[in-house]
């Protein structure tokens, strides 16, 4: 009986922690895709700047076609890569600290079993509706988080202007 | 009356939400959307795919393991009842479903998941 409630609870808590924690990972995965593309196309020009000023001297050299052609793939696969789908989102990454916490020192007797399940079921209800709450703020507040660039760009068509490109 | 509105435009944007995150790539969106209006898109090959991908990338399994469609959780797997219950919600999130309690303890294996998704309606 508790052992099946203690699964339902954990499960929960689970769900409620991969469904609040998704989102804010996959922009992290995204902002990480793009720190790298940048690194990668820096590289990329230091490396055809440095081609293009021994070409004159030397003929080309192949390894370094080579590694262009590496940076260039990379940068592609990092471009088509798409952080959304990817399957570990859907786990929570840190489950093992999270039962350490919930199980230790879990005590036998029932009243104080009970509370503590009890209390597991609030806080998966929290990180929950904190979520929702979340979204809807969000909603009904647009500008909340659009960049800067953006909400000047629409601040101008407000009133029929167009930010010169 | 005024919680309730709330509560209705919560589910909407959850749903939409949901939808919108959960898109398999391949699939072009307006294709997509207009297939899901109708019908559940998914065959059972898909179906199988997507949750032994799921499987896959659990870091709980033994990674040598040879993951196909008869896969128990619990004795080809390894995994114990936590781990089990970690796995069945993430194939949850992968098909935008929830998977109610009961049925869930008659989960143990890739097939039974894949059947369960095959005939529940809402899975996409």
């Amino acid at each position: 009986m508790s052992s099946s409630q203690i699964l339902s609870t954990y499960k929960q808590l689970i769900r409620s922690l991969v469904k609040s924690s998704k989102r804010s990972r996959i922009t992290q995965m995204q902002e990480n895709n793009k720190k790298q593309m940048a690194l990668l196309t820096y590289k990329k020009i230091g490396l055809m700047r440095q081609q293009a000023s021994n070409n004159a001297a030397v003929s080309k050299n192949p390894h370094s076609v080579r590694e262009l052609h590496e940076l260039t793939k990379k940068i592609e696969e990092l471009k088509s890569s798409n952080p959304g789908s990817l399957k570990t989102l859907h786990f929570y990454n840190n489950s093992s600290r999270l039962r350490q916490i919930i199980f230790q020192d879990l005590s036998s007797s029932e009243t104080a079993l009970n509370k503590r399940l009890q209390h597991l079921r609030d806080f998966a209800g929290f990180v929950k509706n904190q979520l929702e709450f979340e979204q809807l703020v969000e909603r009904y507040n647009p500008g909340l988080k659009m960049d800067q660039e953006e909400k000047v760009k629409r601040t101008a068509a407000k009133v029929g202007l167009q930010v010169p490109a | 009356m005024l919680s309730n509105i709330l509560r209705g435009s919560a589910m909407a944007l959850r749903t939409t939400s949901m939808r919108t995150a959960l898109r398999p790539s391949g699939a072009s969106p307006a294709l997509w959307s207009s297939l899901r209006l109708y019908s559940s898109s998914l065959n059972n090959d898909d179906i199988r795919c997507r949750v032994i991908d799921v499987v896959k990338a659990f870091d709980k399994t033994t990674a040598s393991a040879q993951i196909n469609a008869d896969t128990h959780f619990a004795k080809d797997l390894g995994l114990d009842s936590l781990d089990t219950v970690e796995l069945l919600v993430a194939i949850e999130e992968e098909f935008d479903v929830e998977i109610p309690d009961k049925v869930a303890d008659e989960i143990k294996s890739v097939s039974q998941a894949v059947d369960y998704i095959a005939s529940n309606p809402e899975a996409n």
